[in-house]
């Protein structure tokens, strides 16, 4: 299988970069490798992850996605980035995947937008249950795109989502509830899963859930107090969930 | 020298003698010796000092108390039932209130001047303080004097002499200049303090007892503030940080470590990456002590009458790890107090001396998140008056501020009582201001992707937040008075009439021109379906429950029109949608400036679900609106209010329609040239007046 179309070669002198440094003991420890290299563009950093990503052992997808992240960073490098990415997600790393997927969808990365690329790059971040990834696949499924419309499977896939921790896929989800798309009406598991997005400080959810706080909407009791705290916490964490 | 252990008695001379030479007097500790200590902690005071809100221009003191000049009361009762304390704040203490605002961006505070929460923190003897993400809002130039710390970042220089501060040492020890690779700020302190303990004769003396106090955030932050951080500090993941300093700080003697985790509870497998590492932090050889913070909540469970219940993020923790009734993580006494001074971290350690250093006693170890109203669950205690005065300066100045002119006047109403049949006088600025936000975005951006839309129309939409979903009462107007003879000056808060939420932020969606039919026909759900046919009287708008989802379109010049025929079932009542006079084909593409509510699935408009967003800004709505006011000479009714991008299909009926709106406006509608409006009729039981609506004007 060979999803990607966007690869350049890699240049021969990262190939040639291993030089056997200690291997890491814990995924900790290529990850804080990884913000290093990503914060500092650290040539060290970065030939270190590359040494990790190819020498065999079970950090090696996570080094690769590391490299993959770090290289991302630089639109000169973006050829680099995708190469290493797919071998962290080939050797397992969903989030390598998921990134893929992303580049696709959103045409970033320089990949020309590709939904059907995109999607299988997502299903194979979905496979363990990447909450992002299923998100993604949830909302082709709801929009249609690539496929026919399918509320029941976009569903099914927000639960998948929102059990993962996915705030974005909860508020769809209490939303899917709400108004029966999808799923059976049910203004009870609306309201669960509208807190529990709100609890993951998902923006539109924080917002939803103070104006059902206000008016009593999905049986949620009114509380004029509540609410306006909800409120505030709503301006405080829009500095923080912007992204 | 060697000093031997002085009974109450002489613990004056101990602690004379403590401060010239700590040497090896523990030597003599008698075996058993114990020390009690209470760690007081705020966090997340935001920028609370009283109870007020500055938007609302309002006393919230009774049940919406909060603010350190309550907690000030609680600190005070903290200390009387303890004889050893040690007072920490766990960061996100400058910014949240608009008076955090005032002094940070619309009146900077001066090198010579304190920030007001730190004159109250520093009046109320703080130990030690760390950093929370929020503190890095304002940049780093403002980080640096409002510390008087010297952050060793290029490019960012404390101004010279001594800027007011913070009177206890402020630490981090997971943030990391670019430029150097050194800590911003001391990733630790050593505090010599002296602490009354019981001797095992029952005895009490006085020993000295040095505490080390570290300070963690959120490795977010080098995202959430990319744009004042992004290059200039590294962060590294709190473990990490905490497995470096917590040795060093026990090698140089610390008998207590203290850490202050700006970040909540997360038992997923640690990453340095993660914003909530705090748990982790208790498997860092050495911490005795954990505060947290971040996520606002309360741990352990709160303890007074009727309290809530602990939170179920926290109750769905491992019990194996957390015990959430003792406050306990991994056996490390661990407490978060919630929010805005509405609590006080009360940790109270029991060491002994055993082995020739100091244990805590996990079994005498209690842990509380202290509330307001603590002693019945109902009774808030009283805030510190002393604290009103202290800061009442920066509390006048700051309401002062919300009332000030913002440097623009406007020539017409802008009020939102017929939003709901064609008037945008409250509406149209604030798409004009965004469309302005995501033009000069794009105009500016250097992502290759978004370089590639160049050419697609940017077009806006907003909605009349405030047209009577709180009662007949709750319409934007703004500047009533206001003709071209004699313009109104708006005020700094008007912003936050025009566009309600402040906690929207503006995004940016690329949608097709079919997405933009539906969306229209979404909003056009506000309206009932109207028959034509019928006498009987009908609500043009039936309920205003949710009326920020009435999104009203506008492009530059008014190049987008559409019509809404209300006699048509919803789904169906979009025509003659228009684009520079050109129908708009369902391929065509557009970009939707909007905000972060709507970009993600707000009020359910098909296919915008987060999976069009095209910008996201940390810049709010409302902030993008005042800027954009500040820009403008002035606001004219012909330029910023008459581009009226919708009307109704004209529609004869045979009975009456009428919307309800506040009472007494009929002459606002006919100022606007309102035609369809053609008479006020009576005042319904909750307040509103019935307008008649003609539809075949």
């Amino acid at each position: 299988m060979k999803p990607v179309a966007c690869f350049a070669l890699l240049p021969l002198a990262l190939l040639l970069a291993a030089c056997a440094p200690e291997p890491p003991r814990q995924s900790a420890e290529v990850e804080s490798l990884g913000m290093q290299a990503v914060q500092t563009h650290d040539a060290a950093a970065l030939r270190r992850l590359s040494a990790w990503a190819q020498a065999p052992g079970p950090f090696a997808p996570l080094a690769a996605r590391e490299l993959g992240l770090a290289l991302a960073a630089d639109p000169a490098r973006h050829a680099e980035a995708l190469r290493w990415l797919a071998q962290a997600a080939h050797g397992g790393d969903a989030e390598a995947a998921f990134t893929l997927g992303e580049a696709y969808r959103s045409g970033g990365l320089g990949c020309r937008h590709d939904d059907v690329a995109a999607r299988r790059w997502f299903e194979r971040a979905a496979e363990a249950d990447h909450p992002a990834a299923l998100l993604a696949l949830a909302r082709a499924a709801r929009n249609g795109v690539g496929e026919p419309r399918d509320m029941g499977k976009a569903a099914g896939l927000l639960l998948r989502a929102s059990r993962r921790g996915s705030g974005a896929a909860m508020y769809l989800l209490s939303q899917a509830y709400a108004a029966g798309e999808g799923v059976p009406a049910d203004p009870a598991v609306a309201r669960h899963w509208l807190e529990q997005a709100a609890e993951q400080h998902h923006p539109a959810a924080m917002q939803d859930w103070a104006l059902a706080l206000e008016e009593g909407r999905l049986g949620v009791p009114p509380d004029a107090q509540a609410a306006r705290e909800q409120w505030r916490e709503a301006s405080e964490e829009r500095r923080n969930r912007w992204r | 020298m060697r000093f031997s252990l002085t009974p109450l008695a002489s613990a004056l001379a101990a602690l004379a003698l403590a401060g010239c030479n700590s040497g090896d007097k523990t030597n003599d500790i008698p075996e058993g010796t114990t020390l009690e200590l209470a760690v007081l902690s705020t966090t997340d005071l935001h920028q609370n000092l009283l109870s007020y809100d500055y938007y609302r221009l309002a006393d919230l003191t009774g049940s919406g108390t909060l603010g350190l000049a309550a907690t000030a009361s609680l600190i005070k009762a903290a200390r009387a039932e303890n004889t050893n304390t040690l007072l920490v704040d766990d960061g996100d203490a400058t910014q949240g209130t608009l008076l955090g605002d005032f002094q940070a961006l619309a009146q900077p505070v001066a090198c010579s001047q304190t920030l007001a929460i730190y004159r109250a923190m520093n009046s109320l003897g703080y130990d030690a303080g760390g950093l929370g993400n929020h503190e890095f809002n304002y940049g780093l130039p403002f980080l640096s004097q409002t510390l008087n710390a010297d952050l060793g970042v290029a490019g960012v220089a404390k101004p010279a002499g001594t800027c007011g501060a913070p009177n206890y040492p402020v630490v981090n020890s997971n943030v990391n200049s670019a430029s150097s690779g050194v800590p911003i700020l001391p990733p630790y302190v050593l505090l010599d303090r002296n602490y009354v303990v019981k001797l095992p004769t029952g005895e009490n003396a006085t020993l000295p007892l040095k505490v080390a106090v570290l300070g963690f955030v959120p490795p977010q932050i080098v995202d959430w503030d990319a744009k004042s951080l992004a290059g200039k500090v590294t962060v590294t993941g709190v473990v990490e940080a905490a497995q470096k300093y917590v040795a060093e700080a026990r090698g140089k003697g610390a008998n207590l470590v203290v850490a202050l985790s700006h970040g909540g509870l997360d038992a997923s497998t640690y990453s340095p990456k993660m914003e909530n590492g705090s748990l982790h932090l208790t498997t860092v050889a050495g911490v005795d002590a954990l505060v947290t913070g971040h996520s606002h909540l309360i741990f352990p469970a709160a303890r007074e009458p009727n309290a809530p219940k602990l939170d179920a993020s926290l109750a769905a923790l491992p019990a194996a790890t957390v015990d959430g009734s003792k406050g306990l993580v991994n056996g490390v006494p661990t407490v978060m107090a919630q929010s805005w001074g509405r609590r006080l971290g009360i940790i109270k350690l029991t060491l002994m001396w055993q082995g020739g250093q100091w244990v805590v006693q996990k079994d005498k170890t209690t842990v509380e998140s202290r509330g307001l109203a603590y002693t019945d669950g109902t009774t808030f205690v009283t805030p510190d008056p002393a604290m009103a005065t202290l800061v009442d300066a920066e509390h006048q100045a700051t309401i002062a501020y919300a009332k000030q002119p913002l440097g623009v006047s406007t020539d017409f109403e802008m009020s939102a009582y017929f939003a709901l049949v064609g008037d945008v006088s409250a509406i149209q600025i604030v798409n004009q201001a965004q469309i302005d936000y995501v033009k000069t975005f794009l105009a500016n951006t250097t992502d290759t992707t978004l370089k590639g839309y160049a050419g697609i129309p940017v077009i806006s939409c907003s909605a009349p937040f405030k047209a009577g979903r709180n009662g007949a009462g709750d319409f934007t107007d703004v500047a009533p008075t206001a003709t071209p003879a004699a313009p109104f000056a708006l005020q700094v808060r008007n912003p936050g009439d025009l566009y309600l939420y402040g906690n929207n932020n503006i995004q940016a969606v690329k949608i097709k021109g079919s997405d933009l039919k539906a969306w229209l026909e979404t909003s056009a759900k506000q309206f009932a379906q109207i028959d034509p046919a019928s006498s009987a009287t009908q609500d043009l708008v039936p309920s205003y429950s949710t009326i920020y989802n009435f999104d009203v379109f506008y492009a530059e010049g008014n190049a987008l029109t559409y019509q809404v025929d209300v006699t048509k079932p919803v789904g169906s009542r979009i025509v003659n949608l228009r684009y520079q006079g050109q129908p708009v084909a369902d391929s065509a593409d557009f970009i939707v400036a909007t905000n972060d509510y709507r970009a993600s699935g707000g009020g359910r408009f098909p296919g915008i679900d987060g999976s069009k967003t095209i910008i996201k800004s940390p810049d709010a709505n409302q902030a993008v609106v005042a800027a954009y006011l500040r820009k403008q000479a002035g606001l004219t009714r012909g330029v910023n209010g008459a581009g009226r991008s919708w009307s109704f299909v004209k529609t004869a009926t045979a009975g009456p329609v009428v919307l309800r709106s506040a009472p007494g406006k009929l002459a606002v509608a006919q100022g606007l040239g309102l035609a369809g409006v053609t008479a006020e009729g009576s005042v319904d039981a909750s307040g509103y007046a019935r307008y008649t609506i003609d539809l075949s004007k």
